[in-house]
């Protein structure tokens, strides 16, 4: 509950923030732009999903070069 | 872009916080494991690769000294390939940052403070990073000054006073395995901390120029002290615990609680905590300053708008990428290398290429 709680007050403070970059539009996207990513995870860790993340689009693109590189050092 | 400017010691400072901050305490672990008895000489190598990455990174800052890593991408190859290049390298800084936050947070929750819940550790450092990041970097360069002493300090009296535990033999032997785990040690440190070297490039610029000085021998001073500092924590480690050495995460913590001295000098791991926690606030907001500026030089905005909401999003991945430490022991030791050396060294390299390329063909 005080978890939420503080989440909560985290994201009004975060609309704050927002509201001062008054009409300067460009960065109000860029500003919202990766607040998108953030929603998600937000949802993601609120709910106890365990949505995909970060580390597994790296764990796609770079993981089969990482088990090879490992598996040839014979330490994995 | 940054406005404020800062000398070349304050400089080296940052650059030796940065570099050292939240290594001294994460880094020995994964080496350890990774190299076991040789860890101390991988660790060595790893810093001569940070060696080649620092020289690349000063190569395109002396090309422009007045502009950000960001700008000085768009100036080599282009405006459509600086979106291609930073993107994935401003995501990268953000996993590293969300890494360090679960690392510190890790320590604490199954170390000193096991009933707090970890999301507590995350939120309140990224506050005070952002607060300070916020601040500038002027205000940075003067405050850490102050911490990377104290940080120092602790660092001596940590090393020093367990000295009657340390027993040479422990060292031996040197490489019972080979080369290979030395090399699994280099590939460990590329990934953290030497590729970092890469992302302090992204405030290089704000260094106050002097005529007939420049900032190179400062920082690779800085790096040379930053591995020397790095190897001999992990040859106390080696020498104080021996072989348990390879089953502990933070052995620097481990032998912090062997110090015992007339009775008096005894359990002082708390002060261990406390560098842990100086070491991850000051590059935690270094890395949120870098963040900022990566992100407002490649939109072309002003700076300093985006420092919260890149906390914000730093802090829930720190809550949801891993469900426990063993996952981000894996991404820290198994993943990070090839994301950074794909999406940061590769990049750096040929933009290095093409700048030099071009500067034959003006001169020519």
């Amino acid at each position: 509950m005080i978890e939420k709680l503080i989440i909560g007050i985290v994201v009004v403070l975060l609309y704050f923030d927002y509201q001062t970059l008054k009409q300067d539009n460009k960065t109000k996207k860029i500003y919202l732009m990766i607040a998108i990513p953030a929603g998600y995870m937000l949802y993601s860790y609120l709910s106890g999903r365990n949505l995909p993340n970060l580390d597994e689009v790296f764990q796609v693109i770079v993981g089969p070069i990482a088990e090879a590189i490992t598996s040839w050092l014979q330490v994995k | 872009m940054h406005t404020g400017k800062i000398s070349y010691w304050q400089m080296a400072v940052l650059f030796q916080v940065y570099m050292t901050g939240s290594a001294l305490i994460n880094i020995q672990g994964p080496m350890l494991a990774a190299s076991q008895n040789s860890a101390w000489i991988a660790m060595l190598l790893a810093n001569l690769v940070g060696f080649i990455i620092l020289y690349l990174a000063l190569n395109l800052h002396n090309e422009y000294p007045d502009q950000c890593y960001v700008n000085q991408v768009r100036l080599t190859v282009g405006n459509v390939m600086t979106y291609l290049i930073i993107i994935p390298l401003f995501l990268i800084i953000m996993y590293i940052t969300a890494n360090i936050v679960y690392g510190m947070g890790q320590y604490f929750t199954t170390s000193m403070m096991r009933e707090t819940p970890l999301f507590i550790f995350h939120l309140l450092i990224l506050i005070t990073s952002s607060l300070t990041a916020k601040a500038g970097i002027e205000v940075m360069g003067r405050m850490f000054h102050l911490m990377m002493y104290i940080l120092l300090f602790i660092f001596i009296i940590m090393l020093i006073l367990p000295y009657n535990t340390y027993e040479i033999t422990n060292l031996l032997p040197l490489a019972p395995l080979g080369f290979k785990p030395i090399l699994h040690g280099v590939y460990v440190g590329f990934g953290f901390p030497y590729m970092d070297v890469l992302f302090f490039a992204m405030i290089l610029y704000l260094v106050k120029q002097k005529p007939g000085q420049s900032i190179d021998k400062w920082l690779y001073l800085g790096l040379f002290i930053n591995g020397i500092v790095l190897t001999l924590t992990i040859l106390c480690s080696l020498m104080g615990l021996g072989p348990l050495v390879f089953l502990k995460k933070f052995p620097l913590h481990v032998l912090a609680q062997l110090i015992s001295i007339g009775e008096i000098v005894e359990r002082v791991e708390a002060i261990f905590g406390i560098a842990l926690i100086l070491g991850t606030y000051m590059k935690i907001s270094l890395l949120l300053f870098i963040l900022d500026q990566a992100l407002s030089t490649l939109f072309k905005v002003r700076a300093t708008h985006f420092i919260y909401i890149i906390s914000a999003v730093v802090l829930l991945l720190s809550l949801t990428m891993y469900k426990n430490e063993i996952e981000l022991s894996e991404s820290g030791s198994f993943l990070q290398t090839p994301v950074t050396f794909f999406f940061g060294f590769l990049p750096l390299l040929l933009v290095v290429i093409v700048a030099k390329v071009k500067k034959n063909k003006k001169t020519a």
